[in-house]
């Protein structure tokens, strides 16, 4: 073959790569912090280990478009840990407080209806994303030996996404969220043996009030979020330690 | 087809910088054309005349409503369960990759993507 044809997005990578250095902007940062880093690093070698990760080669199949899913996942993951942060600075978790806070949000402060549109269509995309990031690796076959475990912590990933979407639909506390809710919690008395017992535990009694907003959002804003980073981190280790897979 | 392997920076970071400013694009044009609702303030007294869950609840919702209760919980149970142990359990072959050489499972999860898409559909207009 002549010459590979080359995308404007290739073209755009390699003028960045040929013209800023993050190298540079790693001694920068250590020059900034020299007192403190020559300290850490004289004991650690962290400026060698940053080297090292960086240029760790990887696959060009994860450049594919079909493969940027995952990445954007997590993306979207850190754009809800942000706008969340946010939210949570103004958000009042009780059912006298909750709606009026959410009006405050959404007319009062500033940027606030930027940031409260921004961490629900963020939340859609991400239930999006993972279900075509599986779909993917399942339909290319991706999670065969040695990647169990992979797929497994990503299964786990996919149902921490949904319970984030599920206990952050009640927070505001409007209409749509106390019925759905209602309904949803009304299912969980079906799972045979520990149903009822199930329903129970998640509303904090027998209706929805404000012990279940209560549970929610300890849920969404601490619970999940941990979890989530966990199984994230063991995913990414995971995927880092194998590489991605080469179908033959 | 497959490129060549390349350094984690900068090829991949930049192109993450990339995905993400395209992302906040997507995000920005969203909100500015549908912001956010809010409904009334929930009412324990008045129930509203429908109740739709988030779209990607959709199809498990309309599932429920089309089998008997018990077995449909039971079956998202066990369909959760098979997803994850999926790969201990079935299409070990470290060999077949390609759609063709391994059609069961191809087709199979074609098809529960189609009704997975189905069911979100019926929910949404039923």
């Amino acid at each position: 073959m002549a010459a590979e044809r080359k995308s404007i997005a290739d073209r755009l990578i390699e003028w960045i790569a040929k013209n800023v250095n993050l190298y540079s902007l790693v001694n920068l940062f250590s020059a900034f912090t020299g007192f403190l880093y020559g300290e850490l690093d004289e004991r650690l070698e962290l400026r060698e280990a940053i080297r090292k990760q960086l240029r760790k080669p990887i696959s060009g199949r994860v450049s594919h478009w079909w493969g940027c899913f995952g990445g954007i996942t997590f993306l979207l993951f850190m754009i809800q840990v942000v706008t969340g942060v946010l939210l949570a600075v103004y958000y009042r978790p009780t059912t006298e407080g909750a709606y009026d806070s959410i009006l405050f949000i959404m007319n009062e402060v500033r940027y606030g209806w930027l940031i409260r549109s921004i961490h629900r269509y963020a939340a859609e995309l991400m239930v999006l994303t993972v279900m075509i990031h599986m779909a993917k690796v399942f339909l290319s076959g991706a999670y065969k030996p040695p990647r169990e475990l992979t797929w497994v912590s990503g299964a786990f990933l996919l149902f921490l996404t949904l319970a984030f979407g599920f206990s952050g639909y009640l927070l505001p506390w409007d209409q749509r969220a106390y019925w759905a809710t209602t309904i949803a919690t009304q299912m969980a008395d079906s799972v045979p043996l520990i149903g009822k017992y199930l329903s129970y535990v998640l509303r904090g009694g027998d209706v929805i009030a404000q012990r279940t907003l209560s549970r929610f959002y300890a849920l969404h804003v601490i619970v999940l979020p941990w979890v989530t980073a966990f199984f994230l981190l063991s995913h990414f280790l995971m995927i880092r330690r194998q590489g991605p897979y080469e179908p033959l | 087809m497959a490129r060549k392997d390349h350094p984690f920076y900068p090829h991949h970071v930049l192109e993450q910088v990339l995905q993400l400013f395209l992302l906040l694009a997507v995000l920005f044009a969203l909100t500015l054309w549908r912001p956010a609702g809010l409904e009334d303030k929930a009412d324990p007294m008045t129930t509203p005349e429908r109740v739709r869950p988030e779209w990607y609840f959709l199809a498990e919702y309309q599932f429920l409503k089309t089998v008997p209760r018990n077995v449909g919980i039971v079956g998202m149970i066990l369909v959760a369960a098979l997803i994850v142990a999926f790969p201990f359990l079935f299409d070990r072959s470290k060999e077949k990759f390609r759609p063709l050489q391994r059609p069961w499972f191809f087709f199979g999860g074609i098809v529960f993507i189609i009704l997975f898409v189905i069911f979100t559909v019926w929910g949404r207009y039923s």
